[in-house]
């Protein structure tokens, strides 16, 4: 059995200095990658961008005016009031579902870390917890 | 007893066996028990949430370990110093059973075993079974041998570790010539072998590249909410198509060819004035595929420093044409709604565009070439950009013309190479290095219409879906020389065979039909079989040969009995009568002027690049003319104005030349008894003491086959031959059998020989002569069929 030299200290001893190492540096790495999801998800939906064109008109659609000057202000009144409405509509849907993103990230990313960090004192606990739903 | 080495105890040991002891058959079948438990726990107490947190902790747990071992243990660091125990890969230790005591065969079955060994084997087209046959050679080889062998090439490959694919390499110089005769069977070189282990690494970093769902994945998708407010309208819907999407999913990842044209045309559109680009090409020669991939990499350019998207829009022609009443209306007013970025607006065929004479459609042009905000990126080939657009000097003015060469054979090699891992994902289908080297080889030898890489691509997309309904589905050579036949216009597919046999009984042939030069189609014959064996490495036509000799002694018969032989046909003869090409400006005629006309060579050598090219009466042609061929002679191809380039590497160039003919009679004259090779001498030396060709221009050709006069007896034979083709025909068309006196024969020969222009008349003595009595004879006695007719002198009446 091959697996049996793993229990040799010669081998074991920096296999397992090796594991702490990576274990404990490894929070970083999370906090890198989750970053890393963020600007990515920023790039497909960018708040900042939709914010700030959140009342530009809808695919660009305007009137440009014909006739009498007062069929044209509200031909074009109704216009822009419209497409300014839907481009509002769209971008303020499209910043809640890159809040959502967002945020589901952060919880996630949370999570996960806190998991990682107490994830010897979580064992315990399930350990624990898994006794006493037996003994009960 | 044989010579072992330990790998146990070394990093990629310790990798494996803590990957087998927590994920190995054993221990699998162990969590499946307990999360089994887990669960039964859950249902049986009622959804205990304890049975919950250990299922998903567990869970958990054996995701930390996998992450543990996949980027900590089995992250192949380089090494700097250390035993060469240390240098073999994780990947390659799982196939080997007893790490403790491995021996040379061990590692080469441990190769063979694994996935990368696999693929090198699959793509060399050598079966498992018969490398294993190496492991009888290899049983008194020192394995620490083999592994430094295999050490000593991982700098080539870039490889921190030995991997399979370094150990078979390695066994290339240690198997005892086992492995190097497995290569002869599958008609492969040292050089092959390389070349498959390069893209095996390549191979190997793809599989291996980041998935779908990683963060630079993502941010390709570009963003929503920016191209929103980009000037989205119905009629830019309409009239154009965004190639951003196209050219991030599409655009090649790997090599990126013609970099530094695309950089110049990066440069090009971001001018503040005339920033628009002509890339002008051959079909093939990758326009397309670099406009996507400038595409692609200005979008992640913009994406990255954050700036304003630009918004690359192909132009749908002929919905413009067609679909608006108001084109330059419509079409500027769509462009005008821009808040950021700016557009760069493809045009494909700005030939029809310009070709339709639409003086409105003539003012959008020019109002986008003109444009501070819009850049216009036109596509055409040569022939198009002179038919079309330089008759508009005021378009062409305003467009940087990017010129695409085509690539070479070993840079289409590694497009091909990279092509396939795409199709292999989809298609799952194999194609075997010998299939692409032959895809390579047969379309850049048969097919000249098109450039590399688009015509190799084409065929390699073409086998791909033919064998992707095949069992096994495997791509053959033959799949591919029926696809280049179908692209050739001819039957590829069984050349090589009757190629060789040509060549192997070209002598005799040849003396079949010339008669009297033993010294000169001996020559010819040899050089030409020196000549087609260096095919594929020779960078010049297969064979340029210059004929001396008087007239009528066999030069053009010869140039006609080689297109048949060799390339199956007279009509694969191009003859250039260089008469008419005394001139300078004839240079135009033959290879295209600059105008979009191809000359007459070039088009007929891209058409059918295995063609006989027939240089009659060199003499007569202007030096510039000459100069020309000169280049063809010494480099094998020849790029016109127009930048493109034709391929004359496997044609074969003969240039007849009646150079010195005056001196042949005087030299025949003083020695009638004169050998082949002194006349050749005198002949030459006369000729460069006259002037009339230098030695350097001389030796440009493979050989210089002098022709002798040809002597009375000779003109005999010639004669026979003629009036053999003129009984056969009689007797196959009429039925009758001619003979002919030997009296009859001679005086036939005798009246179409003259030393000074050969057999030249014998053609026109033997229709004087036999073809006149015969048509007299007919039409007095209407012949019968299988009446026998006997001509004698007299008939003939010379």
């Amino acid at each position: 059995m091959r697996t049996v030299t793993l229990l040799q200290p010669d081998v074991s001893v920096p296999l397992i200095r090796d594991f702490l190492g990576w274990y404990l540096q490894e929070p970083l790495q999370i906090l890198r990658r989750a970053l890393q999801y963020a600007k990515a998800f920023n790039a497909i939906l960018s708040i900042p961008f939709l914010l700030r064109t959140l009342f530009k008109p809808w695919k660009n659609i305007v009137e440009r005016g014909n006739g009498p000057m007062l069929a044209q202000i509200v031909q074009v009144l109704a216009m822009a009031i419209v497409s300014r409405g839907v481009g509002a509509v769209m971008r303020i849907g499209a910043i809640i579902i890159a809040i959502v993103l967002q945020v589901a990230l952060l919880v996630f990313t949370i999570a996960y870390l806190v998991l990682w960090i107490a994830y010897p004192l979580v064992l315990l606990f399930v350990i624990a917890h898994v006794l006493f739903a037996l003994i009960a | 007893m044989p010579s072992t080495i330990s790998l146990a105890g070394t990093k990629a040991d310790i990798a494996v066996t803590v990957r087998r002891a927590i994920f190995g058959p054993i221990a699998l079948a162990l969590h499946s028990v307990i999360l089994g438990v887990l669960v039964l726990g859950i249902l049986a107490v009622e959804y205990e949430l304890a049975f919950v947190e250990a299922s998903l902790l567990y869970l958990f747990t054996l995701g930390v370990f996998h992450r543990f071992v996949l980027e900590v243990l089995f992250r192949e660091a380089p090494i700097a110093t250390g035993e060469i125990a240390e240098y073999v890969s994780s990947d390659l230790l799982r196939f080997i059973r007893h790490p403790t005591a491995v021996k040379a065969e061990d590692l080469l079955e441990g190769a063979i075993r694994s996935p990368r060994g696999t693929f090198v084997l699959a793509e060399l087209g050598i079966a498992a079974a018969d490398m294993r046959e190496a492991t009888q050679i290899l049983k008194d080889t020192d394995p620490t041998l083999v592994l430094q062998s295999a050490k000593e090439l991982l700098p080539k490959f870039q490889s921190p570790r030995i991997a399979a694919p370094h150990i078979l390499a390695a066994l290339h110089g240690t198997s005892g010539g086992h492995f190097v005769s497995l290569l002869n069977q599958a008609d492969l070189s040292a050089d092959d072998l390389d070349r498959i282990l390069e893209w095996e690494a390549l191979h190997e970093a793809s599989r291996r590249k980041s998935g779908s769902f990683s963060p630079a994945s993502l941010k390709s998708f570009g963003g929503m909410g920016r191209s929103w407010v980009m000037g989205y309208n119905k009629i830019l819907d309409e009239l154009t198509e965004d190639l951003t999407a196209q050219a991030l999913s599409r655009a090649p990842r790997g090599t990126i060819l013609h970099k530094q044209e695309m950089e110049t045309m990066g440069g090009v559109l971001t001018r503040s004035i005339n920033h628009n680009a002509l890339i002008l090409g051959r079909r093939g020669a990758g326009r397309w595929t670099m406009l996507l991939s400038y595409t692609a990499v200005l979008r992640e350019r913009e994406l990255a420093s954050g700036s304003p998207l630009s918004r690359v829009l192909l132009l749908k022609t002929q919905r413009l044409l067609s679909g608006t009443d108001r084109p330059d209306h419509d079409f500027l007013k769509a462009l005008q709604h821009r808040d950021t970025g700016r557009y760069v607006i493809v045009i494909r065929d700005l030939g029809l565009l310009l070709g339709g004479g639409d003086a409105r459609l003539m003012g959008v042009l020019m109002k986008l070439l003109e444009s501070p905000n819009i850049s216009v990126i036109a596509i055409a080939d040569t022939e198009e950009y002179h038919k079309a657009i330089a008759a508009h000097p005021g378009v062409d003015a305003l467009l940087e013309h990017v010129l695409l060469e085509e690539i070479s054979e070993k840079e289409t090699m590694q497009v091909l190479m990279e092509e396939y891992f795409v199709l292999e994902r989809s298609a799952r289908v194999t194609v075997p290095y010998r299939a692409l080297k032959t895809i390579v080889d047969a379309a850049g030898r048969y097919v000249g219409t098109a450039a590399f890489p688009g015509k190799a691509i084409d065929i390699l997309r073409e086998v791909v879906a033919a064998a992707k309904i095949m069992q096994p589905p495997v791509v053959t050579e033959a799949m591919v020389l029926k696809a280049v036949s179908v692209r050739a216009h001819q039957d590829v597919s069984a050349i090589g065979s009757t190629e060789r046999e040509a060549y192997l009984h070209l002598e005799d042939e040849l003396h079949k039909r010339i008669i009297g030069q033993q010294e000169a189609v001996r020559t010819l014959a040899d050089a030409l079989k020196r000549g087609k064996m260096q095919l594929g490495t020779r960078k010049r036509p297969i064979g340029t040969f210059l004929l001396l000799g008087p007239t009528g002694v066999g030069k053009t018969e010869t140039a006609k009995a080689l297109a048949e032989i060799i390339f199956g046909g007279s009509d694969r003869m191009i003859r250039l009568d260089m008469n008419e090409f005394s001139e300078s400006v004839s240079i135009a005629e033959i290879i295209g002027g600059g105008t979009g006309v191809k000359g007459v060579l070039t088009r007929q050598i891209q058409e059918r690049p295995s063609s006989l090219i027939l240089l009659d009466e060199l003499e007569k042609a202007h030096p510039h003319v000459l100069n020309l061929f000169l280049q063809i002679l010494d480099e094998g191809h020849l790029i016109d104005s127009d930048g493109v380039k034709t391929d004359f590497r496997s044609a074969i160039i003969l240039a007849t030349s009646n150079a010195g003919s005056a001196a042949v009679q005087k030299i025949v004259g003083a020695n009638p008894e004169i050998s082949a090779t002194d006349f050749r001498k005198q002949l030459i030396d006369t000729i460069v003491t006259a002037g009339t060709y230098s030695p350097e221009f001389l030796n440009r050709f493979d050989e210089v086959i002098v022709f002798k006069p040809l002597s009375l007896p000779d003109a005999v034979l010639v004669a026979t031959q003629m009036i053999s083709a003129v009984v056969a025909t009689v007797q196959r068309e009429k039925g009758i059998t001619l003979k002919i006196d030997a009296d009859a024969l001679t005086a036939i020969a005798t009246k179409g020989y003259s030393v000074e222009f050969g057999a030249r008349a014998m053609r026109r003595a033997i229709q004087d002569t036999l073809e006149t009595y015969l048509a007299d004879r007919f039409l007095r006695e209407p012949p019968k069929r299988g009446e026998v007719i006997t001509v004698t002198r007299e008939d003939l009446r010379i």
